[in-house]
């Protein structure tokens, strides 16, 4: 297990520093944000000036370099844009993403795990029909379209909720449905077939020949089974949750890490745009760790390779 | 497809009549529905017998789908008369009044010596007070100087109000005007504003007298002082200038409360201001980026006033009984730039006074923009000194453009490309209509979004797209300034060149007789619309939409919002 | 796979939506009632034919400069195809010649690819996207360069998995050793192999295209302002929504059923093609 997780982190970290030498070499391709940082009077010379102080003249691999020794102990520059380390800048809205990317995640679960099993156990009824073509029209409707009608009707016709913000429980229930929609149609769509293919092999009819109850049955064996290729998915479902946030958080003016991705890449605050880069990065990869290992305490019989 | 003539008014308010309850999509939707609920199970390996009536799911889903569309279509029609629900404050006593007001982007810094942008500057101005200061109009007025006056070409002294004092209580000295004044300059702190007032120097004379020397003449110095707050010497240097951005202390008439980025600035009023305690308690400003949030956040009383109302918008909210609509002109001024550093058409002045006669300016305020815009000859706005009024605009002349151009030698028009960046009121959409009227003259342009960031690049470097859409403005801007960075040899923001109107242009500035230098002006803006280096078009409005129970607030053409002045009853 | 088609409802309604946009976007010059980018200023914003202040001159309404909303719906197909297929052409070539290398020659080629592949897995299509369109600049071609580069790794790690499992045949060997050369057993005889599991994979990639030209095009980073999108007109939409919702509803429906159909087809293909397939 530690050997197999050893590894594991290897790769991740590998994985970490090929998606920040990426970002940096596209970044770097970009130009460099020296305009904007000087007000419009400043001269030609002003900006070269500027240019050279900030080391955007040196060689590439001099600026990866520096880049690379600061990225270690989380020093990416700073925010041009709003002059504070832009790392600084990342984590105080990172929270707010958390909390959205959690939210929506739960509200998948909630909704999809139900809906997947109730989808199974009643294949084909009208329940059945009815979850499975809102699942797939979950799948098919474009996140910002969607958040764009909530706030059409449930902010300016019905006056339910507010518009934006982080202010109460209530600014968080569009976002976080519109974010959560698509994980959970995927959700019930995975868990249902997942289950139906269970239900239909034969310990299931062992089990239920030794008299369990017909939904004890769906819960303990189907379920559980499952679940492992749920977790799965959720894995790369959280990576999708994130960069779902980027467009939710526009939509909604949620002032998470999302938006300010958006932001600052149409700012080309650079700095700020690595350290997001950087965290969802280690973000994901965490992540994927962490399912890898439900993986295996609720699977034990499934050997780390 | 269909023949819009073959229906005659009959059957045409029969047919929308039919449509008018169930709009064609939701049919489509119910089928799609219906169908899928019919559908057999690949994976089926258990016969499931469906003895229930389909009827009815079929009905439950329609009823589901009728209601979302019918509320969607609703909207349309409804024109938001019911008043906006009981949110607003009872008036009562300073402390329990508050005003909210949303714009799309967050301050950059709450740090005056790193403010750059409008939205930056008007809360600002809520928390700190300047030397001097604009008024909604753009007129200079004395804000915590007592008098001033210029002693000879760089000199200029003057004499603070007595008994200001900053919010932690501190008193307001010449010495933090000198200490605001040499930090900003000092080079290893970096302040953004610091190239802007690098040539001055502030010399104490006494605990409110004080000089500030210029390193040349500079006439319009008051109007560079009044973007400049005078921050607490004591306390920045106790703190440190990070915790100061964080917690910002000023002498403005709101005091800072919190900050929460991307969300929200709370400020409360300050009890010593030494204009006298503001009349509402609280001021909110709240970031709202995506438009229709913002209205409707309007609309449902969650703010006062919000900016950057669009002007399709402006009917909806003009109809609410509790909102209104102000719209005025601003001091940035929109233009089509041309690039005539490259190689193009547009190195010939006759095709560059061709197209301004192609455009017309006035069908484009009154269609695209709603009457929201004033047009103008040049850069040159109503509201900077030695404005010449007498400058008439272009005129709407397709065939004289048409002539021109055969003039110049492109009887047959040219084709050219026009790049637009988002951020000017409505200005894909201007830039769209422009591009079919240079068409009816035989000019075709290909339309291209652009990065702001990148066209300024371009525009520096002189590569832009022969035509590009351009904005100037700001908080000190003058006929000098503007033509400087717009048209002048090697300026950052110019894509023109001649020697001539740079000559002309530098004689003005130089110029301190205040007749000599307006006769001077008044040249520079004949010649400027004369040389035609740009399409010249208007001024932008700021339109705004505000609840009625505001008072006392007016917008300013700095388009800054406000509202120290603002009551709410 | 025609008697297989006629039983799946959901695959027929699938391919007939897919159908019906294919053939709009082919018909686009005869079908469409007006020119989709000529302004009437005058009429601009009128709301569809149903709705109060609606004419049937403009069934579908028109927007901010007076253009016919249905005419711009049945362009934009045009651009949606186009970048769709484009898209996941281009995904799909570099993401098979990829995979093939890759599980062919093995080694530290194939350490390399897969590494990038996990690299890219692990980091939001939407980002990468949004980057590349930042710095590459909006335009058609960057729009399926942006789609190609971001959907060739689901290909590359199926192609590796499935030439992993057929090389090790004997069949490949016995060819081998008659002297056939890498390429040729990869072009004529892993390839085909694999050719029904890349099919579906396409559709559904497809799907994803869609809505990511919408969703790129919504952020303002899209295909440039003239040619109209489905995307286009939902971020032209975005400041009228309160007062002129039509103009955000029906391209927004249009790209929900096409992805609908795509996808419709894409689980009736894998259904038929390869039931082992799940995602």
């Amino acid at each position: 297990m530690a050997k197999y997780l050893a590894k594991r982190l290897g790769q991740s970290l590998i994985a970490v520093l090929g998606i920040t030498l990426v970002v940096f070499l596209v970044l770097n391709v970009a130009g460099d944000p020296v305009q904007l940082m000087l007000p419009p009077s400043a001269s030609q010379a002003d900006i070269e000036a500027m240019r050279e102080e900030m080391g955007f003249n040196d060689p590439i691999i001099v600026q990866f370099g520096r880049f690379l020794k600061g990225a270690v102990v989380g020093d990416f520059g700073m925010s041009y844009n709003y002059n504070e380390p832009a790392m600084a800048v990342v984590l105080e809205r990172l929270p707010a993403t958390l909390k959205l990317a959690g939210a929506a995640l739960l509200i998948s679960l909630i909704f999809g795990i139900p809906a997947g099993i109730i989808s199974a156990i009643k294949r084909n009824s009208k329940t059945d029909a009815v979850i499975r073509s809102i699942s797939l029209l979950g799948q098919c409707i474009p996140a910002f379209w969607l958040g764009i009608m909530l706030i059409m009707i449930f902010s300016v016709k019905l006056r339910w909720l507010p518009t934006s913000g982080n202010d109460s429980w209530k600014s968080i229930i569009m976002p976080a449905f519109t974010l959560g929609v698509f994980t959970a149609a995927t959700i019930t769509r995975l868990l249902r077939s997942n289950m139906l293919e269970i239900m239909t092999k034969e310990y299931i009819d062992v089990a239920k020949a030794k008299g369990l109850g017909g939904y004890m049955i769906v819960m303990k064996h189907a379920f559980k089974n499952a679940l492992s290729s749920i977790l799965t998915v959720l894995g790369l479902q959280i990576a999708s949750l994130i960069g779902g946030a980027v467009i939710t958080e526009t939509v909604f003016g949620w002032p998470g890490i999302g938006r300010l991705a958006v932001q600052s890449i149409t700012n080309s605050d650079f700095m700020v745009v690595e350290a997001i880069v950087f965290i969802m990065a280690i973000s994901f990869t965490l992540i994927n760790l962490v399912v890898d290992i439900l993986y295996c305490i609720i699977n034990p019989r499934i050997k780390m390779q | 497809m269909y023949n819009k003539k073959c229906l005659n008014l009959n059957t045409k308010q029969q047919i929308s009549k039919k449509f008018n309850k169930m709009p064609l999509v939701s049919f489509a939707i119910l089928r799609c529905m219906q169908i899928l609920a019919d559908d057999n199970d690949k994976n089926q390996k258990i016969i499931y017998k469906d003895g229930g009536n389909k009827m009815k799911k079929v009905i439950s889903a329609a009823l589901i789908m009728v209601m979302v569309l019918s509320l969607i279509t609703g909207c349309s029609n409804d024109s938001s008369g019911n008043s906006a629900g009981g949110q607003s404050q009872n008036p009562g006593s300073s402390s329990s009044k508050e005003i909210k007001f949303a714009s799309p982007v967050d301050v950059s810094s709450l740090d005056p010596r790193n403010a750059t942008g409008t939205t930056t500057a008007q809360i600002l101005a809520h928390i700190y007070s300047s030397l001097l200061k604009t008024d909604a109009n753009g007129a200079i007025a004395k804000d915590l100087a007592e008098s001033y006056e210029s002693v000879n070409d760089t000199t200029w002294k003057f004499k603070l109000k007595e008994g200001i004092t900053f919010h932690d209580g501190s008193k307001l000295t010449s010495e933090d005007v000198k200490y605001t004044i040499d930090t900003i300059k000092d080079k290893d702190k970096k302040f953004k504003l610091a190239s802007d007032f690098s040539f001055m120097t502030v010399n104490v004379t006494d605990e409110l007298s004080f000089e500030i020397v210029t390193d040349q003449p500079f006439a319009a110095l008051p109007l560079r002082l009044t973007y400049v707050k005078i921050i607490p010497k004591a306390y920045v240097e106790r703190v440190g200038d990070e915790e100061f951005a964080k917690n910002p202390v000023g002498s403005g008439p709101y005091k800072f409360v919190e900050r929460k980025k991307d969300e929200k600035v709370a400020m409360e009023a300050y009890e010593n201001y030494f204009g006298g305690k503001p009349a509402v308690g609280k001021v909110t400003y709240l970031i709202i980026p995506e438009a229709a949030a913002r209205i409707a956040a309007l609309e449902a009383g969650e703010v006062d006033i919000i900016s950057n109302v669009e002007t399709s918008q402006v009917e909806r909210l003009k109809s609410a009984d509790n909102l209104d609509v102000i719209g005025n002109p601003t001091t940035r001024v929109i233009f089509i730039g041309m690039n005539t550093l490259i190689d193009s058409p547009l190195k010939n002045v006759k095709v560059r006074q061709a197209l301004n006669y192609a455009v017309d300016k006035d069908a484009i305020i009154k269609g695209v923009l709603d009457g929201y815009g004033t047009q103008i000859a040049t850069i040159s706005t109503p509201q900077y000194e030695g404005y010449d009024s007498s400058i008439a605009p272009y005129e709407y002349d397709p065939e004289k453009a048409k002539q021109l151009l055969t003039e110049a030698g492109y009887p047959n028009g040219f084709e050219l490309k026009l790049s637009v960046t988002s951020g000017y009121l409505n200005g894909q959409d201007v830039v769209q209509a422009i591009a079919a009227q240079l068409a009816e003259v035989g000019i075709k342009c290909t339309v291209r979004e652009a990065d702001s960031n990148t066209q300024r690049e371009q525009i520096a470097a002189g590569t832009v797209d022969p035509l590009y859409m351009n904005g100037i403005g700001g908080p000190y801007s003058n006929i000098d300034l503007v033509t400087k960075l717009s048209f002048s040899t090697g300026e950052r923001y110019s894509t023109y060149s001649n020697p001539d109107f740079d000559a002309l242009r530098l004689k003005a500035a130089a110029t301190v007789d205040k007749n000599e230098a307006a006769e001077l002006l008044s040249q520079l803006q004949q010649m400027a619309k004369d040389e035609a280096p740009a399409i010249f078009l208007y001024q932008q409005y700021g339109l705004y939409g505000y609840n009625k129970r505001v008072i006392n607030w007016t917008p300013r053409v700095d388009e800054m919002i406000v509202v120290t002045d603002a009551d709410v009853q | 796979m025609w008697n297989n088609l006629k039983e799946s409802k959901t695959g027929i309604l699938g391919l007939s939506i897919v159908l019906l946009v294919i053939v709009v976007a082919f018909t686009a010059t005869i079908i469409s009632p007006y020119d989709p980018v000529k302004q009437d200023i005058i009429n601009k914003m009128k709301p569809p034919a149903w709705s109060e202040g609606g004419t049937w001159d403009h069934i579908f309404g028109t927007d901010q400069l007076g253009r016919d909303i249905l005419s711009r719906l049945i362009y934009g197909s045009r651009v949606t195809l186009m970048v769709a297929f484009s898209g996941t052409i281009l995904a799909g070539i570099v993401g098979v010649v990829m995979g093939a290398i890759s599980g062919y020659y093995g080694g530290w080629i194939d350490s390399l690819i897969m590494r990038i592949v996990d690299i890219q897995l692990s980091f939001p299509f939407i980002l990468l996207a949004l980057f590349i369109a930042a710095v590459l600049g909006s335009g058609l071609q960057n729009i399926i360069l942006i789609a190609g580069l971001s959907g060739w790794v689901r290909y590359a790690r199926l192609v590796r998995g499935e030439i992993l499992s057929i090389k090790e045949m004997e069949y490949i060997e016995a060819i081998r050793s008659l002297g056939g050369s890498n390429m040729r057993i990869i072009f004529r005889h892993i390839l085909p192999n694999v050719i029904s599991p890349v099919i579906v994979i396409a559709t559904l990639e497809m799907a994803k295209i869609i809505l990511m030209e919408a969703s790129l095009s919504y952020l303002g980073l899209g295909v440039p302002i003239e040619i109209p999108t489905w995307g286009r007109m939902l971020s032209d939409s975005r400041v009228h929504l309160v007062t002129s919702p039509w103009m955000a509803i029906l391209p927004g429906l249009a790209i929900t059923l096409t992805v609908l159909g795509v996808n419709l087809l894409g689980d009736w293909l894998r259904d038929y093609l390869d039931p082992k397939l799940d995602f």
